[in-house]
């Protein structure tokens, strides 16, 4: 059975697909669902990003003009930081659990 | 009532229009990039603040340089700046995070004991003999000179978005 439509994870992958353009050093990127069915939320993981002590989500506005209708928060974070995600000494804000893998560099 | 993301885009307007009196009238180098440096800070911390997660009464580092990472992905930055390519996003935007990430590093926490916009440092003068510094008169000209490209751009790019704070943010 198909999975039910999910217009946040249609729009992260198209967003994916934009990021990648405009950053070239872009490793990873993890869709985190949001119960409310309000924003898209993205952790992405850039080399070269800057490390420092705590997770930090810019929310950027709905663009309906190019595709994007909702709210987008991307968390951005260098290698280094996402191993301290992965290993708890870092925090992604309250609410950010169940994701999907969305992107990988080969 | 004022939020937060009001007050710290507010601020950031005032603090950037004080840098622009001081750049243009000369003299006060030192004060001039400090008030950009301090700009720039409030406008990534109100843009990070709109997240409704992120607590702006913490005393964060590296805003400025995360900011400029960011923003490359705003779906609008290329409309407000006037790049119809995502080559020439990634090629601005990339230009802008280096003298921002430069800029950042001229605040005292992040320098660390070296050249920084507020402090007297430590430095080896050309005979290799230990002498002190001091900003307002040895700190990098590089953000604060009206004809230098890193501060024209540094000024103009700062305008342009936070006009259009509404429309990325």
């Amino acid at each position: 059975m198909p999975d039910p439509p999910d217009p946040l994870k249609d729009t992260a992958r198209e967003l994916v697909v934009a990021h990648r353009e405009v950053e070239p050093n872009l490793r990873k990127v993890y869709f985190y669902a949001d119960p409310a069915g309000l924003e898209v939320r993205l952790v992405e993981v850039v080399d070269g990003s800057p490390t420092g002590e705590e997770v930090m989500p810019f929310r950027f506005a709905p663009a309906p003009e190019r595709g994007v209708r909702f709210p987008v928060v991307i968390v951005e974070l260098s290698p280094e930081e996402f191993d301290r995600v992965e290993h708890g000494a870092m925090t992604l804000p309250p609410g950010w659990r169940d994701r999907d893998e969305l992107y990988s560099a080969a | 009532m004022s939020t937060w993301r009001v007050a710290l885009l507010e601020q950031a307007r005032s603090d950037f229009r004080a840098a622009d009196a001081l750049a243009l009238r000369g003299g006060h180098e030192s004060q001039t990039t400090m008030l950009l440096q301090m700009a720039w800070e409030k406008l990534a911390k109100a843009a990070l603040v709109a997240s409704g997660t992120w607590d702006p009464q913490k005393r964060s580092h590296k805003v400025i340089t995360k900011f400029a990472s960011v923003l490359k992905k705003a779906s609008r930055i290329g409309d407000v700046l006037h790049l119809p390519t995502a080559l020439g996003v990634r090629s601005r935007l990339t230009w802008l995070q280096g003298e921002l990430e430069a800029l950042e590093a001229l605040t005292p926490k992040i320098a660390d004991g070296r050249e920084n916009a507020e402090y007297p440092w430590e430095a080896r003068d050309a005979a290799g003999e230990l002498t002190i510094r001091w900003p307002a008169e040895h700190l990098t000209r590089r953000f604060s000179d009206a004809k230098e490209r890193g501060g024209v751009h540094l000024r103009k790019d700062f305008g342009v978005i936070e006009q259009n704070f509404d429309r990325l943010f």
